[in-house]
Protein backbone atom coordinates (compact mmCIF):
# COMPACT_ATOMS: atom_id res chain seq x y z
CA UNK A 1 0.00 0.00 0.00
CA UNK A 2 0.68 3.49 -1.02
CA UNK A 3 0.22 6.52 1.43
CA UNK A 4 2.07 8.58 -1.15
CA UNK A 5 -1.23 7.31 -3.48
CA UNK A 6 -3.35 7.64 -0.88
CA UNK A 7 -2.93 10.92 -0.11
CA UNK A 8 -2.26 11.71 -3.93
CA UNK A 9 -5.84 10.33 -4.40
CA UNK A 10 -7.22 12.11 -1.66
CA UNK A 11 -6.37 15.65 -2.74
CA UNK A 12 -7.50 15.14 -6.21
CA UNK A 13 -10.88 13.86 -4.86
CA UNK A 14 -11.00 17.15 -2.84
CA UNK A 15 -9.74 19.32 -5.27
CA UNK A 16 -12.55 18.13 -7.31
CA UNK A 17 -15.31 18.49 -4.92
CA UNK A 18 -13.95 22.27 -4.15
CA UNK A 19 -14.48 22.59 -8.40
CA UNK A 20 -17.93 21.45 -8.40
CA UNK A 21 -18.87 24.31 -5.50
CA UNK A 22 -17.05 26.94 -6.91
CA UNK A 23 -19.00 26.85 -10.13
CA UNK A 24 -21.69 29.00 -8.08
CA UNK A 25 -23.74 29.44 -5.18
CA UNK A 26 -22.71 30.45 -2.08
CA UNK A 27 -19.26 28.89 -1.21
CA UNK A 28 -17.81 30.74 -4.79
CA UNK A 29 -17.06 33.60 -2.73
CA UNK A 30 -15.16 31.96 0.32
CA UNK A 31 -13.39 29.04 -1.85
CA UNK A 32 -11.68 32.03 -4.08
CA UNK A 33 -10.32 33.77 -1.04
CA UNK A 34 -8.46 30.63 -0.06
CA UNK A 35 -6.93 29.78 -3.91
CA UNK A 36 -4.25 31.80 -4.09
CA UNK A 37 -2.64 29.22 -6.34
CA UNK A 38 -5.61 29.49 -8.86
CA UNK A 39 -6.19 25.80 -8.73
CA UNK A 40 -10.27 26.24 -8.76
CA UNK A 41 -11.09 27.06 -12.72
CA UNK A 42 -14.39 28.30 -13.88
CA UNK A 43 -16.31 26.42 -15.94
CA UNK A 44 -19.16 28.66 -17.21
CA UNK A 45 -18.33 29.33 -20.52
CA UNK A 46 -19.93 31.90 -22.42
CA UNK A 47 -22.68 31.12 -19.64
CA UNK A 48 -25.17 32.30 -18.19
CA UNK A 49 -25.09 35.57 -20.88
CA UNK A 50 -23.22 34.53 -24.13
CA UNK A 51 -20.52 37.81 -25.59
CA UNK A 52 -22.99 39.80 -27.87
CA UNK A 53 -20.81 43.03 -28.05
CA UNK A 54 -17.52 43.86 -28.77
CA UNK A 55 -15.85 46.42 -26.75
CA UNK A 56 -13.81 49.01 -28.26
CA UNK A 57 -11.75 52.34 -26.41
CA UNK A 58 -12.28 55.52 -28.15
CA UNK A 59 -10.06 57.98 -26.69
CA UNK A 60 -9.86 62.29 -27.00
CA UNK A 61 -7.95 65.29 -26.33
CA UNK A 62 -8.56 68.81 -24.49
CA UNK A 63 -6.69 71.21 -26.50
CA UNK A 64 -4.74 74.11 -25.55
CA UNK A 65 -7.50 76.38 -26.63
CA UNK A 66 -10.47 74.68 -24.60
CA UNK A 67 -11.73 72.52 -27.55
CA UNK A 68 -11.99 68.89 -27.64
CA UNK A 69 -10.65 66.70 -30.58
CA UNK A 70 -12.90 64.15 -32.26
CA UNK A 71 -12.68 60.60 -30.70
CA UNK A 72 -10.58 57.77 -32.22
CA UNK A 73 -10.07 54.07 -31.50
CA UNK A 74 -6.99 52.71 -29.68
CA UNK A 75 -8.02 49.27 -29.78
CA UNK A 76 -8.76 47.10 -33.51
CA UNK A 77 -10.53 43.78 -34.06
CA UNK A 78 -8.87 41.92 -36.49
CA UNK A 79 -11.30 39.86 -39.79
CA UNK A 80 -11.39 36.00 -38.67
CA UNK A 81 -9.39 34.33 -41.21
CA UNK A 82 -8.45 30.68 -41.42
CA UNK A 83 -5.10 31.05 -39.74
CA UNK A 84 -6.64 31.40 -36.10
CA UNK A 85 -7.63 27.87 -36.27
CA UNK A 86 -3.67 27.67 -35.45
CA UNK A 87 -2.54 30.89 -34.78
CA UNK A 88 -3.91 34.04 -33.05
CA UNK A 89 -2.05 36.07 -30.86
CA UNK A 90 -4.25 39.14 -31.29
CA UNK A 91 -7.09 37.23 -28.77
CA UNK A 92 -4.64 38.16 -25.89
CA UNK A 93 -4.84 41.98 -26.20
CA UNK A 94 -8.25 41.92 -27.34
CA UNK A 95 -9.39 39.69 -24.05
CA UNK A 96 -7.35 41.90 -21.57
CA UNK A 97 -9.09 44.81 -22.66
CA UNK A 98 -12.24 43.46 -22.71
CA UNK A 99 -11.59 42.09 -19.14
CA UNK A 100 -10.58 45.43 -18.04
CA UNK A 101 -13.88 47.24 -19.67
CA UNK A 102 -16.15 44.71 -17.95
CA UNK A 103 -14.78 45.16 -14.56
CA UNK A 104 -15.20 49.26 -14.90
CA UNK A 105 -18.85 48.92 -15.80
CA UNK A 106 -19.18 46.37 -12.50
CA UNK A 107 -17.45 48.30 -10.53
CA UNK A 108 -19.42 51.43 -11.56
CA UNK A 109 -22.93 49.73 -11.16
CA UNK A 110 -21.65 48.06 -7.44
CA UNK A 111 -19.77 51.24 -6.61
CA UNK A 112 -21.67 54.65 -5.25
CA UNK A 113 -19.11 57.51 -6.02
CA UNK A 114 -17.04 57.48 -9.20
CA UNK A 115 -14.04 57.69 -7.32
CA UNK A 116 -13.97 54.31 -6.48
CA UNK A 117 -13.82 53.26 -10.48
CA UNK A 118 -11.00 55.50 -11.11
CA UNK A 119 -8.57 54.11 -8.05
CA UNK A 120 -9.77 50.81 -9.68
CA UNK A 121 -6.86 48.93 -11.34
CA UNK A 122 -8.75 48.03 -14.83
CA UNK A 123 -9.07 51.60 -15.00
CA UNK A 124 -5.74 52.51 -14.51
CA UNK A 125 -4.57 49.53 -16.79
CA UNK A 126 -6.91 51.41 -19.77
CA UNK A 127 -5.67 55.06 -18.57
CA UNK A 128 -2.35 53.62 -18.97
CA UNK A 129 -3.07 52.50 -22.35
CA UNK A 130 -4.57 55.25 -23.69
CA UNK A 131 -2.17 57.66 -22.33
CA UNK A 132 0.69 56.16 -24.50
CA UNK A 133 -0.77 56.81 -27.40
CA UNK A 134 0.74 59.99 -30.08
CA UNK A 135 -1.17 63.11 -29.29
CA UNK A 136 -1.04 66.59 -30.45
CA UNK A 137 1.43 69.09 -29.30
CA UNK A 138 -1.71 71.57 -27.70
CA UNK A 139 -3.20 68.71 -26.46
CA UNK A 140 -3.49 69.22 -22.50
CA UNK A 141 -5.56 65.92 -20.79
CA UNK A 142 -6.87 63.19 -22.71
CA UNK A 143 -10.48 61.17 -21.71
CA UNK A 144 -11.12 57.48 -22.99
CA UNK A 145 -14.72 56.01 -23.72
CA UNK A 146 -15.85 52.60 -23.54
CA UNK A 147 -17.79 51.66 -26.44
CA UNK A 148 -19.56 48.91 -27.28
CA UNK A 149 -20.89 47.39 -30.30
CA UNK A 150 -23.54 44.79 -31.77
CA UNK A 151 -23.87 42.75 -35.05
CA UNK A 152 -22.27 43.22 -38.63
CA UNK A 153 -25.16 44.55 -40.78
CA UNK A 154 -27.41 47.36 -38.93
CA UNK A 155 -24.51 47.35 -36.05
CA UNK A 156 -25.82 49.24 -32.72
CA UNK A 157 -23.80 50.76 -30.56
CA UNK A 158 -23.80 51.74 -26.61
CA UNK A 159 -21.11 53.76 -25.37
CA UNK A 160 -20.95 51.92 -21.47
CA UNK A 161 -18.58 54.36 -19.85
CA UNK A 162 -16.98 57.73 -20.01
CA UNK A 163 -14.08 58.64 -17.78
CA UNK A 164 -12.58 62.37 -16.26
CA UNK A 165 -10.36 64.46 -18.30
CA UNK A 166 -6.58 63.24 -17.22
CA UNK A 167 -3.76 65.74 -17.35
CA UNK A 168 -1.00 64.56 -19.53
CA UNK B 1 -5.64 -0.08 -5.84
CA UNK B 2 -8.17 -1.36 -3.56
CA UNK B 3 -6.88 0.02 -0.58
CA UNK B 4 -10.38 0.68 1.13
CA UNK B 5 -11.27 -2.72 0.50
CA UNK B 6 -13.93 -1.58 -1.52
CA UNK B 7 -13.83 -4.79 -3.64
CA UNK B 8 -12.15 -3.37 -6.73
CA UNK B 9 -11.40 -5.88 -8.52
CA UNK B 10 -7.43 -6.54 -9.14
CA UNK B 11 -8.37 -6.50 -13.00
CA UNK B 12 -8.90 -2.80 -12.85
CA UNK B 13 -5.33 -2.22 -11.72
CA UNK B 14 -3.61 -4.28 -13.81
CA UNK B 15 -5.69 -2.40 -16.95
CA UNK B 16 -4.52 0.70 -15.51
CA UNK B 17 -1.50 -0.24 -15.30
CA UNK B 18 -1.11 -1.02 -18.90
CA UNK B 19 -2.85 1.95 -19.79
CA UNK B 20 -0.59 4.38 -17.73
CA UNK B 21 2.45 4.83 -20.06
CA UNK B 22 0.45 5.18 -23.96
CA UNK B 23 -2.36 7.88 -22.11
CA UNK B 24 0.65 9.86 -20.09
CA UNK B 25 2.78 9.55 -23.97
CA UNK B 26 -0.64 11.15 -25.69
CA UNK B 27 -1.32 13.54 -22.78
CA UNK B 28 2.29 15.32 -22.97
CA UNK B 29 2.24 15.31 -26.93
CA UNK B 30 -1.32 17.33 -26.42
CA UNK B 31 0.54 19.66 -23.79
CA UNK B 32 3.40 20.33 -25.50
CA UNK B 33 1.41 21.40 -28.48
CA UNK B 34 -1.12 23.46 -26.08
CA UNK B 35 2.06 25.23 -23.98
CA UNK B 36 4.13 25.74 -27.45
CA UNK B 37 1.22 27.84 -29.16
CA UNK B 38 0.19 29.49 -25.99
CA UNK B 39 4.13 31.00 -25.36
CA UNK B 40 5.11 31.74 -28.69
CA UNK B 41 2.07 33.82 -29.01
CA UNK B 42 2.61 35.41 -25.70
CA UNK B 43 6.06 36.39 -26.96
CA UNK B 44 4.66 38.31 -30.05
CA UNK B 45 2.61 39.73 -27.58
CA UNK B 46 5.72 40.67 -25.27
CA UNK B 47 4.71 44.67 -26.05
CA UNK B 48 1.86 44.45 -23.36
CA UNK B 49 4.69 43.66 -20.42
CA UNK B 50 6.64 46.89 -21.60
CA UNK B 51 6.53 50.16 -19.03
CA UNK B 52 4.37 51.56 -21.42
CA UNK B 53 2.38 48.11 -22.44
CA UNK B 54 -0.71 47.19 -21.64
CA UNK B 55 0.13 45.11 -18.54
CA UNK B 56 2.60 47.53 -17.48
CA UNK B 57 4.23 46.08 -14.28
CA UNK B 58 4.17 49.95 -13.07
CA UNK B 59 0.39 49.73 -12.72
CA UNK B 60 -0.11 45.96 -11.97
CA UNK B 61 2.05 46.43 -8.91
CA UNK B 62 -0.77 48.27 -7.66
CA UNK B 63 -2.86 45.23 -6.88
CA UNK B 64 -3.72 44.90 -3.39
CA UNK B 65 -0.49 42.36 -1.67
CA UNK B 66 2.05 43.95 -4.09
CA UNK B 67 2.28 47.29 -3.57
CA UNK B 68 4.73 47.08 -0.11
CA UNK B 69 6.49 44.73 -2.23
CA UNK B 70 6.73 45.27 -6.16
CA UNK B 71 10.10 47.54 -6.02
CA UNK B 72 11.73 44.06 -4.64
CA UNK B 73 10.54 42.67 -7.44
CA UNK B 74 10.09 44.33 -10.62
CA UNK B 75 12.92 42.79 -12.07
CA UNK B 76 11.42 39.73 -11.68
CA UNK B 77 8.04 41.04 -13.46
CA UNK B 78 9.91 43.09 -15.86
CA UNK B 79 9.61 42.59 -19.83
CA UNK B 80 13.10 40.74 -19.86
CA UNK B 81 12.40 38.21 -17.25
CA UNK B 82 8.78 37.17 -19.15
CA UNK B 83 11.13 37.03 -21.95
CA UNK B 84 13.41 34.31 -20.80
CA UNK B 85 10.20 32.86 -18.37
CA UNK B 86 8.75 32.07 -21.84
CA UNK B 87 11.78 30.71 -23.91
CA UNK B 88 12.26 28.21 -20.68
CA UNK B 89 8.32 27.86 -21.10
CA UNK B 90 9.15 26.45 -25.03
CA UNK B 91 12.07 24.54 -24.50
CA UNK B 92 9.49 22.67 -21.56
CA UNK B 93 7.34 22.27 -24.19
CA UNK B 94 9.49 20.76 -26.06
CA UNK B 95 11.03 18.41 -23.89
CA UNK B 96 7.80 17.89 -22.52
CA UNK B 97 6.79 15.29 -26.34
CA UNK B 98 10.58 14.69 -26.41
CA UNK B 99 11.97 13.18 -23.61
CA UNK B 100 12.02 9.25 -22.69
CA UNK B 101 12.73 9.31 -19.12
CA UNK B 102 10.31 9.64 -16.58
CA UNK B 103 11.99 11.94 -14.26
CA UNK B 104 12.96 14.37 -16.63
CA UNK B 105 9.33 14.83 -18.00
CA UNK B 106 8.29 15.59 -14.16
CA UNK B 107 10.79 18.34 -14.34
CA UNK B 108 9.62 19.40 -17.54
CA UNK B 109 6.17 19.50 -16.42
CA UNK B 110 6.69 21.37 -13.30
CA UNK B 111 8.48 23.90 -15.35
CA UNK B 112 5.51 24.45 -17.47
CA UNK B 113 2.90 24.37 -14.39
CA UNK B 114 5.22 27.13 -12.63
CA UNK B 115 5.52 29.29 -15.38
CA UNK B 116 1.82 29.22 -16.11
CA UNK B 117 0.73 30.39 -13.07
CA UNK B 118 3.78 32.76 -13.59
CA UNK B 119 2.38 34.54 -16.19
CA UNK B 120 -1.70 33.99 -15.00
CA UNK B 121 -0.35 36.04 -11.47
CA UNK B 122 1.78 38.68 -13.81
CA UNK B 123 -0.40 39.13 -16.53
CA UNK B 124 -3.95 39.09 -14.30
CA UNK B 125 -6.54 40.07 -16.98
CA UNK B 126 -6.70 38.01 -20.22
CA UNK B 127 -6.80 34.03 -18.78
CA UNK B 128 -8.84 32.09 -20.55
CA UNK B 129 -10.34 28.72 -20.13
CA UNK B 130 -7.78 27.06 -22.47
CA UNK B 131 -5.35 28.39 -19.85
CA UNK B 132 -7.29 26.45 -17.00
CA UNK B 133 -7.61 23.49 -18.59
CA UNK B 134 -4.06 23.25 -20.04
CA UNK B 135 -2.48 23.99 -16.33
CA UNK B 136 -4.95 21.36 -14.83
CA UNK B 137 -3.60 19.00 -17.72
CA UNK B 138 -0.28 19.44 -16.80
CA UNK B 139 -0.48 18.90 -12.96
CA UNK B 140 -2.11 15.50 -13.36
CA UNK B 141 0.63 14.89 -15.89
CA UNK B 142 2.69 15.65 -13.96
CA UNK B 143 0.78 13.15 -10.99
CA UNK B 144 1.19 10.40 -13.78
CA UNK B 145 4.52 11.00 -14.65
CA UNK B 146 6.08 10.97 -10.88
CA UNK B 147 3.80 7.78 -10.74
CA UNK B 148 5.71 5.88 -13.23
CA UNK B 149 8.92 7.30 -12.21
CA UNK B 150 8.71 6.58 -7.99
CA UNK B 151 6.44 3.34 -9.24
CA UNK B 152 3.18 4.68 -7.45
CA UNK B 153 0.46 3.00 -9.55
CA UNK B 154 -2.07 5.08 -7.42
CA UNK B 155 -0.16 8.34 -7.53
CA UNK B 156 -0.18 8.09 -11.77
CA UNK B 157 -4.19 7.21 -10.96
CA UNK B 158 -4.64 10.50 -9.31
CA UNK B 159 -3.70 12.50 -12.18
CA UNK B 160 -5.54 10.84 -14.49
CA UNK B 161 -8.61 11.27 -12.30
CA UNK B 162 -7.82 14.50 -11.71
CA UNK B 163 -7.91 15.54 -15.24
CA UNK B 164 -10.73 13.26 -16.71
CA UNK B 165 -12.57 14.23 -13.40
CA UNK B 166 -12.49 18.18 -14.59
CA UNK B 167 -12.86 17.33 -17.99
CA UNK B 168 -16.74 16.03 -16.68
CA UNK B 169 -17.13 18.68 -14.38
CA UNK B 170 -15.73 21.56 -17.04
CA UNK B 171 -18.49 20.00 -20.09
CA UNK B 172 -21.27 19.45 -17.33
CA UNK B 173 -21.04 22.97 -15.99
CA UNK B 174 -20.51 24.78 -19.41
CA UNK B 175 -23.74 23.01 -20.60
CA UNK B 176 -25.57 23.00 -16.90
CA UNK B 177 -25.22 27.23 -16.76
CA UNK B 178 -26.42 27.60 -20.37
CA UNK B 179 -29.74 25.77 -19.31
CA UNK B 180 -30.62 28.70 -16.83
CA UNK B 181 -29.63 31.59 -19.67
CA UNK B 182 -33.14 32.55 -21.84
CA UNK B 183 -30.51 33.93 -24.55
CA UNK B 184 -29.29 30.21 -24.85
CA UNK B 185 -32.65 28.61 -23.78
CA UNK B 186 -34.01 30.86 -27.27
CA UNK B 187 -31.89 30.16 -29.61
CA UNK B 188 -30.51 33.61 -29.17
CA UNK B 189 -27.09 33.16 -27.81
CA UNK B 190 -25.43 31.63 -31.22
CA UNK B 191 -26.59 34.61 -33.08
CA UNK B 192 -25.30 37.08 -30.69
CA UNK B 193 -21.67 35.59 -30.00
CA UNK B 194 -21.30 35.10 -33.92
CA UNK B 195 -22.62 38.64 -34.68
CA UNK B 196 -19.65 39.80 -32.94
CA UNK B 197 -16.35 40.78 -34.27
CA UNK B 198 -14.15 39.52 -30.95
CA UNK B 199 -15.77 35.90 -31.16
CA UNK B 200 -17.76 35.69 -34.45
CA UNK B 201 -18.02 35.03 -37.97
CA UNK B 202 -19.37 36.31 -40.98
CA UNK B 203 -20.81 33.52 -42.61
CA UNK B 204 -21.90 31.94 -39.35
CA UNK B 205 -23.74 35.55 -38.49
CA UNK B 206 -25.47 35.25 -41.78
CA UNK B 207 -26.73 31.89 -41.53
CA UNK B 208 -27.89 31.84 -37.46
CA UNK B 209 -29.78 34.99 -38.07
CA UNK B 210 -31.41 33.86 -41.30
CA UNK B 211 -32.71 30.57 -39.62
CA UNK B 212 -33.75 30.14 -35.88
CA UNK B 213 -34.52 26.56 -36.10
CA UNK B 214 -30.56 25.85 -36.70
CA UNK B 215 -29.83 28.42 -34.46
CA UNK B 216 -31.93 27.24 -31.52
CA UNK B 217 -30.96 23.91 -32.78
CA UNK B 218 -27.47 24.24 -32.11
CA UNK B 219 -27.98 26.39 -28.91
CA UNK B 220 -29.59 23.18 -27.52
CA UNK B 221 -27.39 20.62 -29.42
CA UNK B 222 -24.34 22.21 -27.00
CA UNK B 223 -26.45 22.49 -23.99
CA UNK B 224 -27.97 18.61 -24.13
CA UNK B 225 -24.22 17.78 -25.19
CA UNK B 226 -22.63 19.10 -22.70
CA UNK B 227 -24.89 18.40 -19.56
CA UNK B 228 -24.89 15.09 -20.56
CA UNK B 229 -21.23 14.40 -21.49
CA UNK B 230 -21.16 13.26 -17.70
CA UNK B 231 -23.13 9.91 -18.66
CA UNK B 232 -20.89 9.55 -21.48
CA UNK B 233 -18.33 8.24 -19.19
CA UNK B 234 -20.96 4.90 -18.98
CA UNK B 235 -21.05 4.56 -22.34
CA UNK B 236 -19.57 1.46 -24.90
CA UNK B 237 -15.92 2.05 -25.75
CA UNK B 238 -16.40 2.49 -29.75
CA UNK B 239 -19.68 4.72 -28.64
CA UNK B 240 -17.53 6.85 -25.87
CA UNK B 241 -14.49 7.50 -28.73
CA UNK B 242 -17.40 8.73 -31.04
CA UNK B 243 -18.50 11.17 -28.68
CA UNK B 244 -14.90 12.33 -27.75
CA UNK B 245 -14.57 12.78 -31.76
CA UNK B 246 -17.75 14.84 -31.88
CA UNK B 247 -16.57 17.39 -28.97
CA UNK B 248 -12.99 17.83 -30.47
CA UNK B 249 -14.61 18.38 -33.70
CA UNK B 250 -16.78 21.18 -31.63
CA UNK B 251 -13.66 22.51 -30.06
CA UNK B 252 -11.76 22.81 -33.63
CA UNK B 253 -14.99 24.60 -35.15
CA UNK B 254 -14.62 27.24 -31.98
CA UNK B 255 -11.49 27.62 -33.31
CA UNK B 256 -12.27 28.10 -36.45
CA UNK B 257 -15.60 30.26 -36.07
CA UNK B 258 -14.44 32.17 -32.84
CA UNK B 259 -10.31 31.99 -32.76
CA UNK B 260 -9.94 29.98 -29.41
CA UNK B 261 -7.33 27.82 -31.25
CA UNK B 262 -5.79 26.42 -28.03
CA UNK B 263 -8.66 25.28 -26.36
CA UNK B 264 -8.62 22.51 -29.31
CA UNK B 265 -5.50 21.33 -27.65
CA UNK B 266 -5.71 22.07 -24.11
CA UNK B 267 -9.17 20.01 -23.96
CA UNK B 268 -7.90 17.28 -26.46
CA UNK B 269 -5.53 16.92 -23.83
CA UNK B 270 -7.41 15.84 -21.09
CA UNK B 271 -9.70 12.98 -23.87
CA UNK B 272 -6.79 10.47 -22.85
CA UNK B 273 -7.63 10.50 -19.49
CA UNK B 274 -11.04 10.10 -19.65
CA UNK B 275 -10.99 7.44 -22.08
CA UNK B 276 -9.17 5.74 -19.80
CA UNK B 277 -11.94 6.23 -16.72
CA UNK B 278 -14.01 5.18 -19.21
CA UNK B 279 -12.79 1.94 -19.53
CA UNK B 280 -11.91 1.34 -15.98
CA UNK B 281 -15.74 2.18 -15.19
CA UNK B 282 -17.10 -0.28 -18.10
CA UNK B 283 -14.95 -2.95 -16.52
CA UNK B 284 -15.89 -2.36 -13.18
CA UNK B 285 -19.52 -2.65 -14.18
CA UNK B 286 -19.14 -5.51 -15.96
CA UNK B 287 -17.31 -6.86 -13.02
CA UNK B 288 -20.21 -6.32 -10.55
Amino acid sequence: MSIIGLIAVALVSTWLLATIAYQGGALRESLGRFDRLKLLPSWCFFAPSPARRDSHIVIRDLLLDGTVSGWRPVSSIETRTFQHVIWHPAKRPRKILRDAAKAIKLTRRRSISTGVVQCSLPYLIILHHCIQHCRAKNAVARQFAIVETSGREGRRIWITFISEFHLF
Amino acid sequence: MDYFHLGIPPVLSSLYAQEVLPTLRATRVLIGIWCLISSVEWVRNLDLFREDGLLSWRILSLRQGLIYRSDRVRWLFGQRSIACVLGVRIVAAIAVMLLASAVLQCVALLVIITSSWFIEERSWLGGDGSDQMGQIASIGALLMAAGLAFNQLALSFSGTLLIGGQLIISYFFAGFSKLFSPEWRYGRALVGAMGTHSYGHSHAAYLFSRSFIVSAGLCWLVIIGETLFLLAIFAPHEVFLCILAAFFLFHLSHAYFMGLNTFVWAFAAAYPSVIVLNNLTILYLRSM
